[in-house]
């Protein structure tokens, strides 16, 4: 089964990513915050990583940075609310 | 100079003028004339002096009183004219060579020349300022100058240097505006986007238990409060902001508002943080419950929004003399000196707050700052960074009977 590691600080939003995801036939996991995330994402098994941008402490593009440099291949797709560019 | 006087001297001119041709003898009075007439100008003399030159058609007339003396010149057909004025000038009588005839001649500074051609007389009249009896009046116009063109450059400065700081004023406002515009459309997406994916899910039925979709509405009860307050938050501050808001005071316990204040945020964050909470009984204020109530939400708010999950957060209350001290104390990051004071500025945020992507936007502090305010009060901050912040809001207490 194709696994989706969750990145997401917002209870409510990750709820509904996760519900929608697994409904879908998807095996999925959430995590709240950046250092999970790395710990996570490092251990491997996932197939794709959706990343919020907008995290307490460690932000998305350092969590994805960390995965690269790590040597991590997965696909990661970033997500974020944020209204301006930075 | 008398109008008898001037006429005698005129006659005695022409007079002298009409000879057919003037002897040595006559140049060398003429030379001595100069002379006295200089060592006139030099010392003390009458308010009016008159020199004439036997044998040549000129007159020198000095006047004034002595510290600024006038030298005006008469030729027969230049009536009078002025030569110099002015205090400590120096007078001198010099042939068509250039040699010195009579009068002193400082070998300092630029005469001026009057000559010979330009009044018909056979030398030429240099006068000059004189070294040393420095001319107080050129002196004091100097100093004058100066004065006057440092404190325009000192204007200029001063001008620039308000100018820039205006603009780079406006930089930081306009600024600080985009932040906020930025930080509020965040605030707005995330409840939205996720009322609308839950409810989605909802609608097309596809919810994985009935357990999840308890969760659901749950979820969505909160996220649509979460909106309400944000915008309940917006109206207030621009009510605040442009001084529209009534503000309706009445006596109440300080104690119990903060117990509720705390009750209700405890509440608002699921419960998953709890609010110490330790004071003195009797602690009577006259405040707008609600205004108040806002207020200490916003500072439980930044106490956890800015310390880790496990760290305490307090509200205190106590009488203080005359005053009732209500506080939040957090063990959280704690908040660098120089950001003490701005951080009450509306859209100011914390350095924290960038760098550790904590939600926000900008207004908490400005509204506490203004409520507080209001109530005749003020907002103290004790802060220790790496250690945690203490706001302290002091209120006048009210005796009750």
């Amino acid at each position: 089964m194709t696994r989706i590691l969750i990145v997401e600080d917002e209870p409510a939003i990750a709820l509904g990513l996760e519900d929608d995801l697994k409904m879908e036939g998807y095996d999925v996991e959430v995590v709240r915050d950046g250092r999970m995330a790395a710990h996570r994402g490092r251990e491997g098994g996932f197939d794709l990583i959706l990343l919020d941008v907008m995290l307490p402490g460690q932000d998305g593009f350092d969590v994805c940075r960390e995965l690269r440099r790590a040597g991590l291949r997965t696909p990661i797709l970033m997500l974020t609310a944020k209204a301006q560019e930075e | 100079m008398s109008r008898g006087q001037f006429e005698f001297y005129w006659e005695e001119a022409s007079r002298l003028a009409g000879r057919p041709e003037a002897p040595d003898a006559a140049r060398v009075a003429l030379a001595e004339a100069a002379a006295t007439a200089a060592a006139l100008a030099a010392g003390p003399h009458d308010p009016e002096q008159v020199i004439h030159a036997a044998g040549f058609p000129m007159l020198l007339v000095w006047r004034g009183p002595p510290d600024h003396p006038t030298v005006l010149m008469a030729t027969v057909d230049s009536v009078l004219r002025q030569v110099a004025t002015g205090e400590g000038v120096d007078c001198a009588a010099l042939d068509g060579d250039g040699r010195n005839l009579a009068g002193p001649r400082n070998g300092q500074g630029h005469p001026a020349l009057r000559s010979a051609a330009e009044f018909h007389i056979p030398w030429t009249l240099a006068v000059t300022a004189r070294p040393g009896s420095a001319d107080a009046a050129m002196l004091g116009r100097e100093r004058f100058l100066r004065t006057a063109i440092a404190a325009m450059l000192l204007f200029l400065l001063s001008g620039t240097y308000f100018i820039a700081r205006a603009i780079r004023r406006e930089a930081q406002v306009s600024r600080l505006q985009s932040d906020f515009v930025s930080a509020v459309s965040h605030e707005f997406r995330s409840p939205l986007t996720s009322m609308r994916q839950l409810s989605e899910i909802l609608a097309e039925g596809r919810v994985p238990s009935d357990e999840r979709r308890q969760l659901y509405y749950e979820t969505l009860v909160g996220e649509t409060k979460r909106l309400e307050r944000l915008v309940e938050t917006l109206l207030h501050f621009g009510r605040m902001e442009a001084g529209a808001h009534r503000y309706q005071f009445r006596e109440l316990d300080a104690g119990q508002l903060a117990e509720q204040s705390a009750a209700a945020f405890e509440h608002e964050l699921r419960h998953v943080r709890k609010i110490e909470r330790a004071g003195e009984s009797r602690c009577w204020i006259r405040a707008d419950a609600d205004a108040l109530s806002v207020a200490l939400r916003n500072l439980l708010d930044n106490a956890v929004k800015y310390s880790p999950p496990d760290a305490g957060v307090r509200v205190e209350w106590r009488r203080a003399g005359r005053q009732v001290a209500i506080q939040v104390r957090d063990q959280g990051l704690g908040i660098p000196l120089g950001e003490r004071r701005p951080i009450f500025d509306e859209f100011v945020r914390g350095s924290a707050a960038a760098a550790l992507n904590v939600k926000g936007t900008g207004v908490g502090l400005a509204m506490v700052r203004q409520i507080v305010a209001a109530h005749g009060g003020e907002i103290r901050l004790e802060s220790e960074p790496g250690k945690g912040s203490t706001f302290v809001i002091l209120l006048p207490a009210v005796e009750q009977i």
